[in-house]
Formats: structure tokens, sequence, C-alpha cells
């Protein structure tokens, strides 16, 4: 071990919403450089809350540290721009007229000149296979090229650790798997929150199950992810009926 | 849901399209400035084909256009509607009853006509420069010609978030209709409709903003200028204001000197 704090801490994390809803009941996960973490579990298991809570929007002061930085004031600009965050519902992260603008905006504030931008924009838009939408209105993209813009723009930033919710709900299956081979070549640790399983299978060697707030796997991908026991019991898996056969037609069937 | 509306017809291709936004911008402030200063009918004429021109070249639909019109007409139509009657002049028909009289004057007349034309004459120079502009594009050039950045960054965002609300709308909309929601407790829920948008546009706001703070905002709004004014932009922009020039000089001659 060496003295560098983890990428990411979070120790005793709880999180109750306004109206009593406790979210996060008590939540311990650390995250090394580089290392790639699928999170899973249940419909209000809490995986969007904990992703907002790592950039200091929710959650107590002190909880959660980037870098060995608190995700509290004063640190929260300095927190904020190592965690590649995207939201589950892109309309909240594509907040500017066109596609370029959308993308070029982190790496404009981190202080980069015209050609460095106009070149981290490229290659970001090339990586989501938006090459040429530079000019596009993000209101004028479709659902599934709305997520994966919001994907380049903070690629476009090269934080050392993205956090995706859902960034594969809505693809089709050949965007599907490039977002999975982006994810798999990148160097920045990520963390994501998904109920795509291959997906998480494809790119994470570890995986944590949350539900109820509470961390209740936390382990390689295969050994978590292969326990169906454990799948059944978090919603993970679950029968589907089976389509009943249709009703005999009058007919005789030859 | 997917609104083209606000610039429908801003991405086709025309001979003002390629155009830098500024000198477009410059001919439509210069136009409807010429157009500002007639005062007397005749005098229209020459705007009159100035507008004809600018119409031709940003390819408005004629219907389109016609349209856009109509909507300004009720704002000239207030005025047009009390200027005859409170300009002295030559009386034309003169109603009396007693204590009250109203008179409708030749010159009253003359001044309404005048004002709704200007109206709708700039209005269709202001239409030409939209619909031949992207939007994004036109904000560009506002802010190089030195429009506060605070204004830009807020038609920006109206114009990113007003297809969102709309939609927002739309959906608490429907997903009352779908489900059964009747004509007799419109009134009762329109109110917790409303409340519900507002609700979420104020949760939207805060996420945007969170969104903006996670990418390094700092209060500044930065964007690349797309722009470059080239040797074609110039010439086209010394044309144009040689024409806007030519009709505001021959609409004078035609006024007999007076303006
Ligand atoms: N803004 C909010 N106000 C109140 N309660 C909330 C809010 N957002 C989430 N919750 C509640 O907090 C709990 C966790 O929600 P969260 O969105 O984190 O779940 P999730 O794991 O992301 O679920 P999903 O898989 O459906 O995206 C849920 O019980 C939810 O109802
Ligand atoms: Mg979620």
């Amino acid at each position: 071990m060496t003295g560098a704090p983890p990428l990411l801490e979070i120790r005793g994390l709880r999180h109750a919403y306004g109206d009593g809803a406790v979210a996060l009941d008590g939540v311990d996960l650390r995250l090394e450089a580089g290392e790639k973490v699928g999170l899973v579990g249940p419909n209000g298991a809490g995986k969007s809350t904990l992703l907002l809570c790592l950039v200091g929007v929710l959650g107590p002061a002190g909880a959660v540290r980037v870098e060995g930085l608190p995700a509290a004031p004063p640190h929260l600009d300095r927190v904020r721009r190592r965690v590649g965050l995207v939201f589950q519902d892109p309309d909240d992260q594509l907040f500017m007229p066109t596609a370029f603008d959308d993308v070029a905006f982190g790496p404009l504030n981190q202080g980069l000149d015209g050609d460095a931008t106009r070149a981290r924009v490229a290659e970001a838009l090339a990586a989501v296979g938006l090459a040429g939408f530079e000019d596009r209105a993000s209101h004028h993209l479709s659902g599934g090229e709305k997520r994966r813009l919001a994907v380049a723009t903070v690629l476009a930033m090269r934080p050392p650790l993205l956090a995706l919710d859902e960034p594969s709900s809505g693809l089709d299956a050949r965007e599907r798997a490039r977002l999975a081979r982006l994810l798999v070549g990148l160097d920045a640790a990520l963390l994501l929150a998904s109920h795509d399983l291959p997906l998480v299978r494809a790119t994470c060697e570890r995986c944590v199950v949350l539900d109820g707030g509470r961390v209740v796997a936390d382990g390689p991908t295969e050994e978590v992810l292969g326990d169906r026991d454990l799948r059944l019991r978090h919603g993970l898996e679950a029968e589907l009926p089976r389509r009943a056969p249709r009703p005999a037609s009058t007919e005789e069937q030859p | 849901m997917h609104h083209a509306y606000l610039d429908a017809l801003s991405r086709r291709r025309g001979p003002l399209s390629a155009l830098d936004p500024r000198a477009k911008i410059a001919l439509t402030l210069a136009a409807v400035l010429g157009v500002a200063a007639v005062s007397r009918p005749s005098a229209l004429l020459p705007h009159l084909a100035l507008a004809a021109l600018a119409a031709l070249l940003a390819r408005l639909p004629p219907r389109w256009l016609a349209g856009r019109l109509a909507l300004v007409l009720p704002f000239a139509a207030v005025v047009g509607l009390v200027l005859p009657f409170t300009t002295p002049g030559a009386a034309l028909v003169t109603a009396d009853w007693g204590a009250f009289r109203l008179v409708l004057t030749r010159e009253g007349l003359e001044r309404a006509g005048v004002l709704t034309a200007r109206a709708l004459l700039a209005a269709t120079f202001a239409l030409a420069l939209v619909a031949s502009t992207p939007f994004p594009r036109l904000l560009a050039g506002m802010r190089r010609l030195g429009v506060p950045a605070l204004l830009v960054v807020v038609l920006a965002f109206l114009y990113r978030y007003l297809y969102v609300l709309v939609d927002e709308a739309m959906r608490v909309r429907r997903a009352a209709a779908v489900r059964g929601y009747g004509r007799r407790a419109r009134l009762a829920g329109a109110g917790g409709m409303l409340g519900t948008l507002v609700l979420r546009s104020y949760e939207r706001a805060e996420r945007v903003y969170l969104a903006m703070k996670a990418r390094g905002f700092d209060g500044v709004v930065r964007t690349l200028d797309p722009l470059r004014f080239r040797g074609r932009d110039a010439a086209a922009l010394f044309a144009g204001l040689a024409l806007v020039l030519a009709a505001v000089l021959s609409a004078h001659a035609l006024a007999g000197g007076r303006p």
C-alpha cells in the first residue's frame, strides 16, 4: 500500500430525501484509480442517489472523498472536475444550443484553447458514434443520440472517474456494443449504475449490489452476478410468464 | 416529441444561409431603421421593393410569411384604430353626439396606414434574418456584435429549454387525458397540473445547474466562435447597405423632399 488516498472513498453514507424516504442507509465503497465497477440493484435501491452524492449535491459532508478531498465545500469544484457524472435524464445534461457547444463546454472551462478543444470535441463525438453532429441542436436528436451525446460531454473532460447512470437505456444493439467497447477501452475508473447486466459483465471486473440503500454484495462480477439466489433476491432476475398457447382454432390443423 | 417550429426554415440552404450572421444582423438593423424613417405613403414603395427582395433571397415561403405577418397585425391595429380619429386634419367623416364628437381625418387615415405598413415591412426584414440563420449562429453573431453576454446566454437557454418545457407540459396534459381526466375536473385540476409543471421545471433547473457545475461552470459560459468574416461577407454587407441607402434616398425623392 502506498500512502496515496484511493480515488473514491465512501464511508457510512446515509441520505434521506425531504419526505423522509431513506434512500441510502450506510454505504461503504472504495474505488482505486482505473477500477471499473458495476452498480446494480432493483428500482429505488438508491443507485442514482449514490451517484449524486459523489458530486456533493446530496448527502452529508465528509462521507464521500475523491482523491482524499471531501465532496463538500470548499472542495466541491475540484471534486466535480474529477468525477464525470452522466445523469439518468439527458435533458439535464445537455444545456447548450448545439452538440459542439455542449461537448466543448467542459474543456473550455478547464482552460483549453480553441484547437485543443476542437480536437477533444471531435474525439469525444467520434467515440460515441456522433461524428458530424457538431451543428445539431440537442432537442432535435433522438433519445439514444441524446444519451450518447451526454456521455461525450464528460468524456471530453477526461476525468479520472466516470459515473454513468443507465447509459445503455434506449440504445440500439449496435450502439450499446459501441458503448461497451468504449468503456472497456477507457483508462479512467468507472462506476456504472445499470440494469443492463450483460453490459456490466462486459465492462466491469467488480460489481456492487445495492438494495434498500445498503450494499448487499461486493466482489468480482462473475462471482456476484453468477449467484442465482442473490440475483433473484435483489430483483436482478425474475421469471417472465410464459405466453399461453393460442386457444385452439376451430379449424383443424393439418 | 420534436418541435421544429422555431428553426424549421433556418436549416435550409439559400443564397443568404452561408452569409456571416453579423453581416445579416447589421443589414436587418439598417433596413428596419430605414423603414422607421418613413412617414408618407409614397415613400413606402422603395422599402416595399427592398422587403420583397429580402423575402425572396431568404426564400420565405409566401404562406409562412403571411401567417407570421398576420401575427403582427393585431398590434398595429390597436394604433391603427385610434390614430385616424386623433390626428388633426381635413375631416372626412364627422359623428356628432352633442358633447362627444368623433372626427375621422384624412391625415389620420394616412398615418395609420403608414404605421401598419412600417410594422409589416420591419417584421419581414426580421423574418428574413431568422429564417436564413440557425439560432445558434444568430446567438454567436449577437455575442460578437457586443450584445451583453448575459442576454445571449438567457436566449440560448430559452432556445434549448423551451422545447423541454413544451414537451413537459404536453406530457403532463396527455398523461392526465389518458387517465380519463374529464372535462368537469378540468378547472380544479388545471391548478394542480400547473403546479406539477412548475415543480418539474424548478427541479430540472437545479439539475441543469448541477450538470453545469460538474463541468466546471464558474459563472461564465464559454463557447468557441464558429464565425469567420470573409471577403464575401464584407461584399454582401456593402452591397446590402448600398441598397438600403438607395431605398432611403429614393423614398425621400418620392415623398417630395419630405421624410
Ligand atoms: N427527489 C426525490 N425526492 C424524494 N424521494 C426520492 C427522490 N429521488 C429518489 N427518491 C427515493 O429514493 C429512493 C432511491 O431512489 P434512486 O433514484 O436512487 O433509485 P435507483 O436505484 O436509481 O432506481 P432506478 O433503478 O429506478 O433508477 C427511492 O425510494 C425513491 O423513491
Ligand atoms: Mg436511477
